[in-house]
């Protein structure tokens, strides 16, 4: 029995430390109205704020202050709509606050307005200079892509700060500015320090445990993801990212602990099926100085110096380009001397012999979502290196370009160009480069308008292909947020180039709401030209996929299978490709040599907590796919975006690089060369040449004594990039009896007495193959 | 005293300084004390058995209520807690759920029940570590319990504990031959593993066990399939197809069957129904993201072309009545599900799709000949009762009307609208205290339905009882600030 002289003494000593503590952090009933409406703002608190200030509202406060306050806390929290009505709808007296015009330019960044919106803010804040709501809003805009400033927002939350110590919103903002710069140190610091202030606050947690685990502290980072799981206990959502970056955590430190209990753990759902022997990659990137580092974007392999092996080109966001001399042994770097050394960088990078002058020239897109830049046309002038000539030629544009594809739309012998432009939502027309060159002159000519190819949707990624099989290239582009395209070629049936959109009747209008990159492929060997398109989904969609193991439709790539009736049917499910990824760019190769195509899904999201890996899908013979990531080791949790293949060390089988990097400047990886190093089934490596040169559009049929392998050649896909010309054919364990090949335009040639194995080159005109020796050259 | 910490000291002062009671009252005090609780425990396990029955009888949100009250007053009660959590998760409240069960535990509640339950909420928020241990603790009490097996066999295999998890289908099947879903698993996981011949026995007594289980009919194809028992495979799908016409899936299978087997033609045919039916269903699928933004024009194109492609898509065309109503477009909705009528007369939910729409459109006879179809069809509809309900109030029919609501709540004692029709029956039929228990009860399944508070207010209003009148008219502008009538309901009440 406790005596009641305890009691009182206790109850003495509650009141007297509610009396004496800090006001802050005084229990927040004890305020009304709304000063208590204002602080549950400051603290971020909106639900209850919102309450506060309806119960203000009844209790007769100031219904303007009122109404601006839940305009405020309606916007805050994603409802932008009812906050607009009430400020179309409120008073003139409204009009005299400050805080009004502050929502105004808010609803403008909600529009997606956001240059406007920042303008607007900049001059309220020179009337008001005190306005914290003001500086909130430009931090918001200074953190957003289209307005990113990092520095203006890290001085902006700090001064919000100085004012209102306890801050939630500037806070975090605060600590994500930070953190997106690269401090990683000072982001942990000051993580920590939001974080105790707000105890409860999962996201500052997981601010905490992105930093340290940035900055290689691991046991920081689990201790503060612990917490956030925690935090996130009934959120679903964000539950499951704390876990996934607490495994990240743990994986850097050999794995979860044997004790470590179950809640902490994130359970992904595995393929359950009996994968195939799968290859093993090692990233020989640094040893072969390829590693660069410039948030890795488009990549091509091209032999720009004609020795007859695979070299690199790789572009990146504002950093000058790289291009790597392979010579078997290893690579040289070359940028500077070959003149590439271009500091604007670029998205996507394309290799094509424009000028059929018999060596590959590159194409480099700008500016994609950092808005208009002109485009680049370096023509190889051998020795001399290379030279910009896309104004000359007429292909600069200036419009947001993403992707490019090569073809000959027009079988005139002459390869045109298909850009994407527009994925800022600026309505920026798609080009369709016709090449009108003549001896000597490298010129195009934009028919987009004409050829009925001009889409004005925010278009993304794109891939040519005859997907028909009439001769004539078609195209396939991807929109963001509207219907995909398929244009059909229809020149051969009307003489003129034109296309006329089938994508609804062929069944491929989709994915509407995410779709990323794309490319053509005959994953199964049916002779006709299939269809895959990559989805860019949320990371709370790929966690959650990955542990249900299904996507949550339609969150997921499409594979289209060509039905042979100018109709597609999605297989993608169907195929084991059905769950979310955030996949930025994509590649496709037959990586074990069984005469199937593989594909790499280069995965991410510009969050610098989404540590997506990279994905793996190694077909099995019955048209299903396993993701082998694991076994095959190139799981890269860099943001993957430029994903090509070739045998650049000519052993039979293809390697990959995958290009490497974030959308905020902190956020960067080294691109990755993975050595292929098997084990592989046999291999015959076909280059067909016509005139002695790669052409684009070529259908390569390997008949086997297992049945025909594919393969056709393309340039400008997945990441507008391009894979080494050469068709490496799986061959398994069967021998090539003969191979057909068919040229753009119709020609047409058929060559038996083949090696079981190796590397050969088809000449048109020569009955036999040219036999390569090994290592060649 | 503006400053609420200075209550504190005033109190600490008093308390500090005021006379120390004698001993003998501070015992009385005491010995009230604990009677009090001891007659609160005692209500709460009567509550508690209360709410158990509640939940036994299907109503799980008067269960819910009972058993907080139960709560309140018996808080060391680990029944009444572990009853809480049965409620908390039939009602799909699992993070509720498991705290329950886990206070429960605290103290003392150690049935095998409690592992079972827990599990089965963890395993519903994906936390199939924990899931598992909680499926193991309770077979190690009951081993012979093939459904524990079961469900700890699905979260394994969530877990890709694979091994283990066909390990434990084993045992289930073992235990009980007639578990169809144990049988389909092991089905699955013997197949992926490319052990096509027991996968193929597996899936077949899944099949044994349920004709129509049509993911073990199709799975059992795909296995014969690879066996090369075309024809066998062809017959499974054949049966999948007959129970689930639309299947996708058993399309595709059925066209590389037909491939394996030599039928081009059938396989031609196969293909196009499942490109068709994939390419409705994306469309259909787009169609309900933009419905759930509420972009409707968007989804009605999407919706609209999902029934273009595949006219047999009746789920769509039901989706489109519904947005089309929800829009506001009744008349166009009507246009809508009469064609679904006229095609597909017994097509589940049609008939009371249309009966709301004819509601909108203010024709009650009209929804109440479409709702009594669809009892014909479906006798224990209650969203059937309750749209007869409405239909006979709007005509001011309140017998049938009460009727009508009363055979609903036969059904579903928890179906909120059928209290708040009677309400309003008995406030028109001048039955005030009927009236209020009605909406009372409307509340307590449904403690945010505003138009409940408000009517509740203003019949409280009008029977004097102002105080409550107004603390229900002010939850109403709580919940919708804008209610006008509410607000001018309330100023009068306020005003002198």
């Amino acid at each position: 029995m406790i005596s009641s002289r305890y009691v009182s003494a206790a109850l003495a000593l509650i009141g007297f430390l509610t009396f004496c503590a800090p006001e802050d952090s005084r229990p927040k009933a004890a305020l009304t109205g709304l000063e208590a409406a204002q602080e549950l703002i400051f603290f971020g608190e909106w639900g209850a704020a919102a309450d506060s200030l309806r119960s203000a509202g009844r209790s007769g406060a100031d219904p303007v202050t009122v109404g601006l306050a839940l305009a405020h806390v309606q916007l805050a929290t994603g409802h932008a709509e009812p906050a607009r009505r009430w400020l179309d709808a409120a008073p003139v007296e409204a009009q005299q606050r400050s805080l009004y015009h502050v929502l105004r330019a808010w609803l403008m960044a909600s529009d997606g307005l956001a240059l406007r919106s920042q303008v607007a803010a900049r001059s309220l804040l020179q009337r008001h200079p005190e306005s914290i709501e003001t500086r909130v809003l430009l931090a918001r805009l200074a953190l957003q892509a289209a307005t990113m400033d990092l520095q203006q927002a890290r001085v902006l939350c700090s001064e919000v700060l100085d004012r209102v110590a306890n801050h939630r919103v500037a806070g975090r903002m605060l600590v994500e500015a930070v953190l997106r710069s690269g401090d990683f140190a000072e982001a942990l610091t000051l993580g920590q320090q939001q974080a105790d202030k707000h105890p409860d606050d999962g996201y500052l947690k997981m601010l905490v445990g992105t930093a340290a685990l940035w900055l290689g502290d691991l046991p920081d980072a689990i201790e503060a993801l612990r917490r956030a799981t925690d935090l996130y206990a009934d959120n679903y959502a964000d539950r499951l990212k704390a876990l996934w970056l607490l495994r990240q955590a743990y994986n850097r430190q050999g794995g979860y602990p044997d004790d470590l209990e179950t809640q902490y753990r994130f359970y992904a759902r595995t393929d359950p099926a009996a994968t195939p022997s799968v290859p093993h990659f090692v990233d020989v990137a640094a040893s072969l100085g390829v590693d660069k580092i410039d948030r890795g974007r488009g990549s091509s392999w091209l032999d720009y110096d004609g020795d007859g092996d695979w070299d690199l080109f790789s572009v990146g966001i504002h950093v000058e380009h790289g291009l790597y001399r392979n010579d078997l042994e290893g690579f040289s770097e070359v940028t500077q001397v070959m003149h590439l050394a271009d500091p604007l960088g670029g998205w996507g990078a394309s290799a094509a012999d424009c000028d059929n002058d018999g060596d590959p020239d590159l194409f480099v897109t700008r500016d994609a979502w950092e808005g208009v830049a002109p485009n680049s046309l370096y023509r190889n002038d051998g020795d001399a290196g290379f030279t910009d000539i896309a104004d000359a030629a007429g292909v600069a544009g200036l419009e947001a370009s993403f992707t490019a594809t090569w073809a000959d739309f027009d079988v005139d012998g002459r390869l045109d160009l298909y850009v994407t432009n527009g994925v800022i939502a600026d309505g920026g027309a798609n080009n369709l480069h016709r090449n009108t060159s003549d001896i000597g002159i490298v010129s195009f000519t934009d028919v987009a308008n004409s050829a009925g190819v001009d889409d004005t949707l925010k278009s993304i990624g794109t891939a040519a292909g005859d997907y028909d099989g009439d001769g004539w290239p078609d195209i396939y582009s991807v929109n963001i947020g509207g219907p995909n395209r398929l244009f059909r070629n229809q020149m051969g049936a009307s003489g003129s180039l034109e296309f006329v959109d089938v994508a609804p009747q062929a069944g491929v209008v989709f994915p509407v709401e995410g779709g990323y990159v794309t490319f053509f492929l005959d994953f199964d060997n049916d002779g006709a030209l299939d269809l895959f398109v990559s989805t860019m989904s949320s990371f709370e969609d790929v966690l959650h996929s990955s542990v249900e193991g299904r996507a949550v439709e339609p969150n997921r790539p499409f594979l289209y299978h060509n039905e042979g009736d100018g109709s597609f049917a999605d297989v993608a499910v169907l195929a084991g490709l059905g769950r979310s990824f955030g996949t930025m760019g994509a590649g496709v190769g037959d990586v074990d040599n069984d005469g199937l195509p593989d594909l790499y899904l280069a995965n991410g999201g510009p969050e610098m907590s989404r540590l997506e890996p990279n994905i793996l899908f190694l077909q099995r013979g019955d048209g299903t796919f396993a993701d082998v990531t694991e076994a095959a080791g190139v799981g890269n949790l860099g943001k993957g975006h430029g994903a090509t293949f070739a045998d650049y060390d000519a052993d039979g089988d293809l390697d990959l690089y995958a290009g490497l990097g974030g959308h905020y400047k902190a956020d960067v990886w080294p691109n990755a060369l993975y050595r292929n190093d098997g084990p592989v089934g046999a291999s015959l490596s076909i280059r067909a040449l016509a005139g002695g040169r790669d052409i684009l559009g070529t259908r390569i049929t390997v008949h086997t004594s297992s049945g025909p392998v594919y393969g056709h050649l393309a340039s400008g896909f997945g990441f507008g990039s391009t894979n080494a010309p050469p068709m490496v054919a799986g061959l398994g364990r069967s021998k090539p009896e003969r191979i057909e090949v068919l040229w753009p335009g119709g020609k047409k040639q058929t060559w038996k007495g083949l090696p079981p194995s190796g590397h050969i080159i088809l000449h048109l005109g020569q009955v036999d193959p040219e036999i390569l020796s090994p290592r060649h050259p | 005293m503006r400053h609420p910490g200075a209550w504190g000291v005033v109190l600490s002062v008093v308390l500090l300084t005021g006379c120390e009671p004698e001993p003998d009252t501070v015992e009385r005090q005491l010995a009230a004390s604990s009677t009090q609780v001891q007659t609160n425990h005692r209500q709460g396990l009567v509550l508690n058995n209360r709410g158990a029955l509640f939940l036994k009888q299907n109503s799980p949100r008067r269960a819910l209520n009972t058993l907080v009250q139960a709560a309140e007053l018996a808080p060391r009660s680990p029944d009444v807690h572990f009853n809480l959590g049965l409620v908390h998760a039939r009602l799909g409240d699992h993070v509720d759920a498991i705290a329950s069960f886990k206070r429960s535990a605290e103290l003392g509640f150690q049935q095998p029940r409690l592992d079972v339950a827990h599990g089965r909420s963890l395993r519903a928020l994906n936390h199939y570590g924990q899931a598992a241990e909680a499926f193991t603790r309770a077979l190690q009490v009951m081993p012979e319990r093939a459904d524990l097996h079961l469900h700890r066999g699905e979260v394994l295999r969530a877990m890709g504990s694979l091994d283990s998890a066909l390990s434990a289908f084993g045992e289930a099947v073992r235990l009980d031959s007639n578990l169809g879903a144990a049988h389909r698993y092991r089905g699955e996981l013997l197949a992926a593993s490319d052990k096509q011949a027991p996968a193929t026995a597996a899936y077949a007594q899944a099949v044994r066990v349920d004709s129509a289980d049509v993911t073990a009919l199709v799975g059992h194809a795909e296995a014969l399939r690879h066996l090369g028992q075309q024809d066998e495979a062809a017959a499974s799908l054949q049966q999948a197809l007959l129970h689930a016409p639309r299947l996708a899936r058993a399309h595709y299978v059925l066209a590389r069957v037909a491939e394996a087997a030599g039928r081009p033609e059938q396989a031609s045919r196969a293909r196009r129904i499942f490109q068709r039916l994939t390419e409705s269903q994306r469309h259909f699928d787009q169609g309900l993201v933009y419905a759930r933004r509420g972009q409707f024009e968007a989804a009605d194109s999407e919706l609209s072309r999902a029934i273009e492609v595949d006219s047999s898509f009746v789920t769509a065309r039901l989706r489109l009545g519904a947005l089309r109503l929800e829009d506001d477009r009744p008349a166009e909705a009507l246009t809508v599900v009469q064609q679904v009528v006229a095609r597909w007369p017994d097509a589940p939910e049609v008939h009371n799709l249309t009966g709301e729409v004819y509601l909108q459109l203010g024709e009650p006879a009209k929804a109440l000949i479409a709702f009594a179809t669809n009892l014909r069809l479906d006798p224990s509809s209650v969203p059937s009762h309750v749209g007869m309900g409405r239909a006979h109030f709007s005509e001011a029919r309140f017998e049938e009307a009460q009727t009508a609501f009363r055979l609903a709540l036969n059904l579903n004692p928890d179906a909120p609208q059928s209290y708040f029709y009677l309400g309003l029956i008995y406030a028109h039929l001048g039955r005030a205290r009927e009236a209020v228990a009605s909406l009372q009860q409307c509340l307590a399944v449904r403690p945010r339905h505003i138009e409940a508070h408000y009517h509740l207010g203003r019949i409280l209003g009008n029977n004097g009882d102002l105080a409550a009148a107004r603390e229900q008219l002010a939850r109403v502008l709580t919940l919708d600030p804008d209610h006008e009538r509410a607000a001018d309901r309330l100023a009068s009440l306020e005003s002198p």
